[in-house]
């Protein structure tokens, strides 16, 4: 795939050093470790004690995957310059890629002594504490990270992971809602599985089905799964009959997710013969519809299910063609599962 | 009685030497012990229905990397399995660290950790070397993956539960099986056969399923629930999820530590146990494989020993390969199998040490009937003489006719005592004979097939024969020429000893080498080491060149030494120095020669007794005496005559170029003749029959044959160097010398004793002396002496009482009338030095 030049100015223009580094660097942004790898070794050649170019090949060369060569361009620079601390962090991730833990941590901590507020040091340091089998550590790190920048929604997640292997589910389960509120796929799957099983939270099916739709819908191949498994219980099929109880409390559960749907649309009076999804369709608002439909049809509902088959055969004049892809994704997946005939 | 007493205690030894073996033998012994037992108990076991073993394999590598996986796909395939309906889930998944961040960190050691939660039945691998880490899924069960290999390096069980911590860790496959039958781990424990260590010996299944990970996993990603219910719904479930690490030797191949742990699983599944068979038991069982085996080598007969010990032997080896399959025991190969080899070997050595002592015994004993006989011989005669004085001198005086009649009456009842206590000691000798003859040439069972084919290999080299007893000599002769061994031909003359020696050439691996046959009693004494040894050219009158000895003509071949038993005592040593160095020089030579020649031998002389008598040397005889074969005389091989005739008269009737044929009556003629000269007179019969009749069909009379008795009147005419040379063939046995003349043996003792009295005279009476200068051979002098004095002091008894010589010569005169004249001369020299 040629690489993006636009904005980076040509070989033959560069008069010195510090150019080619800027254009070395500019390339490493834009994720062509190649090219910033080869205008950072042109910039050494010009000026070799350009410790910033020496950092920025190291970030290169460990983009290139050459984890040895990296490491040792990183160690040079500081050994040049031992107070070059993006060099330091540098260093300590690839030493993190090549599971040098101990190393790793050391590095970690020197660039933190020298400036704690970088909040990325700390988060690789509760990675490498969490590696080295040091819970404690781990949630202390990911803490410090969420205190210095509470939108660290992956150091969230992490913290809330963390917590749960340690048995801590009273304190995982809200940290993996408030990611999961932030649009965090995987701490949605994650909070979909602590209310289902009601850990560290009152159990709600309802709210667990909820959180497992948004995270299937971001892809989390587990939370379809989840999905899948409570509507064979609901639908009382699977290799090991389920109880009665627990195929009425899924049935019940699904019927709840839909009716809660159409609170999300306050300007709509809730229709109980008529999914949410035919109601926005006729008001004309098809990608809407289209995925509440989904949404109604993964929960159950015949009639959705039904006019997402018509959709898929027919569209919507002029705002939605035949054989949506959306569309044949959610019936092949349906199909698969046993609810309906796959799709032509 | 005694014979089980020997076979008990030759069967309690081999057996201790055994466990000796077993116990100090080192891991040679073990090895050599596993690998028979390998090789002998196919260790196959059944193949549990509800064991699947899911395996990593290359398409999955291809889409899941090679190294370890993320524990996020561990933990799909284990909700899917779960939901698949799989009774119990194993994973080998190591649990000593958690993820790193490259391979999901800790969200994949949540997924894992909850999808074991929610699947219930899951066991893990756990590594006894690293500690399980704290964030550990909450499986059901862990188990180890030890499986210490023996002291061959080949893994055979498993050990079911080790420590670790102070706390006690199953098996993994015993775990995943309690599992998966819901059964706490100590019921089943307490079902499965272990050694003293606590190892469970594994009959293995070369034949487990094995499913490949990426069908599994191509039906989790396809949300194909169907596929995976039908693949694993009510079945135990192992996967073999990590890459595969070292992996041990087994009886079935090499084999990872969990793919061990699958067999473990299956063997707990299906009951596949090899049980061992205690210290005890193995020791009762051995000790009587042993003595079995000593029996059988002691006491069949011939060769059925050898194969009664290898019966045993087999017979073991296919218990070996039968039993451990539908039994599960686990049998020793090495004790058992070395003590019946111990037991037997020892037992057949046994039996040929008790052979030969017998033989030596029974050769022994001959000597002593032959003396016994020689003096019994002389008193049945001189009986018989002194019966014929008593009548005469009935005949002649009356008056003391009641007296003498009562003296004779009395000489004949002694004489018949002593008749009978002669054929008796003569029935005795010829039995030990038999029997000698009959060890010498082990054993005459040999079946009708083997005996065909024996007569067509002996028509080969010219030996025509259907006698059972030639064709077994005929095999030992097969088998001795094959070996290099020193042949020792005994027999009558005319026997067939060159034939033999012959055939014993051709069926060697010299028979392209050269076959030179010496007559050493037809050498003439002062050319001995010439003819044998050769001579350089001018080392003696007459030595105009150089000439190779029969011994370096025989080089790279055979030399038949015929009639070896008239060697003198001197000849007889230079010939051993000879045989013991393989070296000799020739007469004149000043380095040695060395040939490379294989010797046989001939006598119709019995050189034992030569060694008894002192006539032949001990060591030489020894040394000649490789294998003995002592070829029957044709009177005992009646079978052979019809046969041997045909071939003679095919071969005189082709000479002579006409049709020749015997006629029925001629055939039974020959088969009634006593055949004193052998084949080798029968052969002559039959040419001159040829020659002499011009009848196409021979009948009785024009064969000639002469009546054994009745020769006696020819005896006169046969001058006494004859009688003398015929009585020194024989070792002066008088039956077997009146044989050879075709005479009565009392017509032989008479000329005996004449050439007694006359050697007496000649010697001046010193009957030592005399005894010497009639046998010739100073060898033979001992018997010689033996039955002079026994003449002798006959003749001083006989006169003894007597006034004159005169009297006592008329009375001699009368008492040894059988007597030739010419003796008599002698006899009447003796009385006069008597009474002088």
């Amino acid at each position: 795939m040629p690489s993006d030049t636009r904005g980076v100015p040509p070989e033959s223009t560069l008069p010195n050093a510090r150019v080619q580094l800027d254009r070395g660097q500019l390339l490493l942004a834009r994720g062509d470790a190649a090219g910033a790898a080869s205008a950072l070794r042109e910039a050494l050649r010009l000026q070799p004690d350009l410790i910033a170019a020496r950092s920025a090949l190291g970030l290169a060369l460990y983009g290139l995957g050459d984890l040895d060569g990296a490491v040792e361009e990183l160690r040079t620079a500081l050994r040049r310059q031992p107070d070059a601390v993006d060099a330091r962090l540098a260093l300590a991730t690839v030493l993190v890629a090549r599971q040098e833990w101990p190393a790793a941590r050391e590095e970690l901590e020197r660039v933190l002594a020298a400036a704690p507020e970088r909040v990325q040091a700390r988060y690789t340091l509760a990675v490498v504490r969490y590696a080295q089998g040091d819970v404690a550590g781990a949630i202390d790190a990911y803490r410090r990270v969420l205190a210095a920048d509470p939108q660290q929604q992956d150091a969230r997640y992490n913290l809330a992971l963390v917590l749960k292997l340690a048995r801590r589910e009273a304190e995982a389960t809200p940290e993996f809602v408030i990611a999961a509120q932030s649009g965090h796929a995987r701490a949605q799957y994650f909070a979909g599985a602590a209310y289902a099983d009601g850990l560290g939270t009152e159990r709600s099916l309802t709210t667990a089905i909820a959180w497992w739709v948004r995270a299937a819908e971001q892809g989390v191949p587990q939370a379809g799964e989840a999905l899948t498994q409570l509507r064979q219980t609901a639908l009382g099929r699977g290799s090991r009959a389920p109880a009665a109880a627990a195929r009425q409390a899924a049935e019940q559960a699904f019927t709840e997710y839909r009716a809660a749907l159409w609170k999300d649309f306050p300007d709509l009076t809730a229709a109980t013969d008529e999914p949410l999804g035919a109601v926005l369709l006729r008001q004309g608002r098809v990608p809407e519809a289209v995925t509440l439909l989904i949404r109604e049809a993964a929960a159950l509902s015949q009639p959705a299910q039904q006019l997402l088959e018509t959709l898929y055969e027919q569209g919507v004049d002029g705002r939605l063609p035949a054989h949506d892809a959306r569309i044949l994704a959610y019936l092949k997946g349906a199909a698969a599962e046993g609810l309906r005939p796959s799709p032509r | 009685m005694r014979r089980a007493l020997v076979a008990a205690s030759i069967a309690v030894a081999a057996t201790l030497a055994a466990l000796a073996l077993t116990a100090l033998g080192g891991p040679g012994i073990v090895t050599l012990e596993w690998t028979a037992r390998d090789l002998l108990t196919p260790p196959l076991a059944p193949v549990s229905p509800t064991l699947v073993i899911v395996a990593r394999d290359a398409a999955s590598e291809a889409r899941l990397g090679s190294a370890s996986w993320d524990r996020a796909v561990l933990a799909r395939v284990v909700t899917g399995l779960a939901r698949g309906g799989a009774t119990a889930i194993g994973l080998d998944t190591p649990l000593g660290q958690p993820s790193a961040p490259g391979r999901g960190g800790a969200a994949s050691d949540v997924l894992l950790s909850h999808a074991t939660a929610a699947a219930g039945n899951v066991v893990f691998a756990v590594s006894m070397a690293e500690p399980v880490s704290a964030l550990a899924p909450p499986s059901r069960a862990v188990g180890h993956t030890l499986a210490p290999p023996e002291r061959d390096g080949v893994v055979r069980g498993v050990p079911l539960v080790v420590r670790r911590d102070g706390r006690e860790v199953v098996a993994l496959g015993v775990a995943l099986a309690a599992v998966a039958a819901d059964t706490p781990v100590a019921f089943l424990l307490a079902r499965i056969p272990t050694g003293p260590d606590g190892t469970a010996l594994i009959r293995w299944a070369p034949d487990l399923q094995v499913t490949a990970f990426s069908e599994v996993w191509t039906a989790l990603e396809r949300g194909e629930a169907e596929t995976l219910r039908r693949l694993v719904e009510g079945k135990t479930v192992l996967v073999l999820a990590e890459p595969p690490g070292a992996s041990r030797a087994t009886p079935i191949g090499p084999l990872s530590d969990v793919a061990i742990q699958a067999e473990l699983l299956n063997a707990v599944q299906t009951g596949g146990w090899l049980r061992l068979i205690s210290r005890g038991w193995i020791l009762v069982g051995t000790l009587a494989l042993a003595a079995l085996a000593a029996w059988l080598g002691l006491a069949a007969r011939g060769s059925s020993a050898s194969l009664g010990v290898v019966l045993v032997l087999v017979g073991y080896a296919a218990g070996l390969a039968l039993i451990p399959g539908p039994t599960g025991l686990a049998l020793p190969v090495v004790m058992p199998l070395a003590a019946v080899l111990a037991a037997g070997g020892a037992a057949l050595l046994w039996r040929q040490a008790g052979a030969t002592r017998r033989l030596r015994g029974l050769e022994g004993e001959v000597g002593g009937i032959r003396a016994a006989l020689a003096r019994q011989e002389s008193a049945v005669e001189t009986l018989e003489e002194d019966l014929e004085a008593a009548r005469a001198a009935v005949a002649r005086s009356t008056g003391a006719e009641r007296e003498l009649s009562h003296a004779a009456e009395a000489l004949r009842e002694q004489l018949a005592a002593a008749r009978l206590q002669e054929e008796q000691t003569r029935a005795r000798l010829a039995a030990r004979e038999r029997e000698l003859r009959a060890a010498a040439t082990g054993p005459a069972s040999l079946s009708d097939a083997t005996l065909e084919t024996l007569r067509g290999q002996a028509a080969e080299v010219g030996i025509v024969t259907r006698e059972a007893a030639v064709l077994a000599l005929f095999r030992d002769l097969q088998k001795a020429a094959r070996a290099s061994l020193p042949i020792l031909l005994a027999g009558e003359p005319g026997t067939g000893k060159e034939l033999f020696a012959r055939a014993a050439h051709r069926l060697s691996p010299r028979a392209a080498g050269p076959f030179v046959a010496v007559n050493t009693a037809a050498i003439a004494p002062e050319l001995f080491e010439s003819e044998l040894f050769g001579h350089v050219r001018g080392s003696f009158t007459g030595a105009v060149t150089d000439r190779k000895g029969h011994f370096e003509q025989a080089d790279h071949g055979t030399l038949f030494l015929d009639e070896i038993g008239e060697l003198r005592p001197e000849h007889q040593g230079k010939l051993l120095r000879v045989l013991q160095e393989r070296t000799f020089h020739r007469v004149g030579a000043t380095r040695p020669t060395t040939v490379d020649v294989r010797i046989v031998a001939a006598s119709n002389r019995d050189l034992g007794r030569g060694v008894t008598e002192g006539w032949f040397r001990e060591d030489l005889y020894f040394r000649l005496r490789g294998v003995v074969l002592s070829l029957p005389p044709l009177r005992e091989r009646p079978a052979d005559v019809a046969a041997l005739a045909a071939r003679f008269l095919e071969e005189g009737a082709a000479e002579a170029g006409r049709r020749v044929t015997l006629s029925e009556a001629a055939v039974g003629a020959l088969e009634r003749h006593a055949w004193p000269g052998n084949v080798r007179e029968l052969q002559q019969c039959l040419r001159r029959a040829v020659a002499l009749s011009e009848r196409e069909i021979l009948a009785p009379e024009d064969l000639r044959l002469e009546p054994a008795a009745g020769a006696a009147t020819r005896a006169e005419g046969d001058g006494d160097p004859t009688v003398l040379d015929c009585l020194r063939r024989n070792g002066f046995d008088m039956q077997s010398t009146a044989r050879t003349l075709g005479w009565d043996r009392s017509t032989v003792t008479q000329r005996l004793k004449g050439l007694g009295f006359q050697a007496l005279v000649d010697a001046g009476g010193d009957r030592g002396k005399a005894a010497q200068v009639l046998a010739g051979d100073p060898t033979l002098a001992r018997v010689v002496e033996l039955k002079l004095v026994e003449y002798h002091e006959h003749l001083l008894r006989s006169i003894t009482g007597f006034d004159s010589a005169e009297a006592a010569v008329a009375a001699c005169r009368r008492r040894f009338k059988n007597l030739p004249d010419r003796h008599f001369r002698s006899l009447e020299a003796l009385v006069r030095q008597h009474f002088k």
